[in-house]
């Protein structure tokens, strides 16, 4: 191989690599807009992804929308308690004049 | 086994001193495309390359310096009856410069231009002097997977063949708008490549010019880059010169280096870029 074939091969290698990486960002990236604010998701970026690229979006997309998921789960959780006890306390008010109510009128 | 191939691969590889025209009566098949990357391949193995355009709208010469522009003139060919088979003369005195430095000589063939040249082809009996220079020749008629572009391409390639009929015949399929594999066989468009471009295929060979992804390569050629400087490139003269933020420029320049490396792999089935011998 001659030395501007091989100079060339090396360039090859080099920028393929290099749109790779961009590539692997962007797609992180899209996921990163999907998930946090739907209406800043750019289509044209999104059109610059190849199959491997797009795995990097799915990944990453996974990744963030079960973070959230499980964040909101937990946001839940705590809140069941407080819910329960309020609800339980606005019952028992409710019950409790009834009863009251019942008893004055009969 | 492996002698029978090497035997089958050399008789359908054009060998330095030759010359190749590249033909398609329909516009936009990827004739110019093709003529860069076998520059761009001679260029970077360092074999001499004479470029001849027939084509009256011809954007080569304005990317490859040296292009020689062959434009029709129908009022001079009014007032004299051999200024058609004058006008060809460049594309003479560029095969006799091939043959002497053991190079190739690549003529794209424009649209619409293919009988045109394939009669000059015949009246000056090229083919004879092909022999006599010892020099090869080669046909190669890049298509779309299109109606038009196939229609046209094969009677191209036909009209060339006439005039040459020892060169190598190479049938290009560009792969831009997908590819004839793909068609529904009962389709018009590959009903009409079965019928007039497979009777072609048997006696040549195929190869492919596959998609660039999201048209990276336009924002180069808009700008009269050649493929091979494009990959050379650094990132900051590409987003200066394509106006794409640095990952867009990266990713740009990436696919115009894995695309630029297929076609090489492809051209070098057809075409000998290796044997350059200085006579």
């Amino acid at each position: 191989m001659c030395a501007g074939k091989r100079e060339f091969t090396g360039a090859v290698e080099s920028a393929v690599r290099d749109a790779c990486e961009a590539r692997s960002r962007l797609a992180r990236e899209c996921a990163r807009d999907l998930v946090r604010d739907p209406s800043s998701f750019d289509v044209g970026k999104f059109r610059k992804l190849d199959p491997r690229s797009v795995q990097h979006f799915a990944d990453t997309y996974r990744t963030l929308a079960s973070e959230i998921d499980g964040q909101a789960r937990s946001h839940r959780r705590a809140w069941f308690p407080v819910v329960a006890y309020r609800a339980g306390l606005i019952t028992g008010t409710v019950f409790t004049v009834l009863v009251a109510l019942i008893d004055a009128i009969g | 086994m492996t002698q029978l191939h090497e035997a089958l691969l050399s008789s359908t590889m054009l060998t330095p001193p030759g010359v190749i025209f590249v033909v398609n009566d329909a516009g936009g098949s990827g004739k110019s495309t093709t003529f860069l990357a076998i520059a761009d391949h001679a260029q970077l193995s360092d074999i001499p390359l004479q470029g001849v355009q027939v084509d009256d709208q011809g954007r080569l010469p304005a990317i490859l310096g040296g292009v020689i522009s062959i434009k029709s003139d129908p009022a001079a060919v009014r007032l004299d009856r051999l200024h058609e088979q004058r006008i060809f003369v460049p594309l003479h005195g560029a095969v006799s410069v091939s043959a002497s430095e053991g190079g190739y000589t690549v003529c794209e063939v424009g649209a619409n231009q293919a009988e045109r040249v394939a009669y000059f082809l015949k009246t000056a009996e090229f083919q004879e002097d092909l022999a006599a220079l010892k020099m090869s020749s080669m046909i190669i008629a890049p298509h779309l997977s299109t109606t038009e572009s196939i229609r046209l391409g094969a009677r191209a390639a036909n009209s060339l063949l006439s005039a040459l009929p020892e060169a190598h015949l190479v049938i290009l399929g560009n792969e831009r708008d997908g590819r004839v594999d793909d068609l529904h066989p009962g389709s018009q468009t590959r009903r009409l490549y079965e019928e007039v471009m497979r009777p072609l295929l048997a006696r040549g060979t195929s190869i492919r010019l596959p998609n660039v992804p999201s048209e990276s390569w336009g924002l180069f050629e808009a700008a009269g880059v050649r493929p091979v400087d494009a990959v050379r490139m650094s990132v900051e003269d590409v987003m200066s010169i394509t106006g794409l933020p640095r990952p867009m420029a990266k990713i740009v320049r990436g696919d115009v280096a894995a695309w630029l490396s297929v076609i090489f792999a492809q051209l070098e089935r057809v075409i000998d870029f290796d044997s350059h011998v200085r006579r």
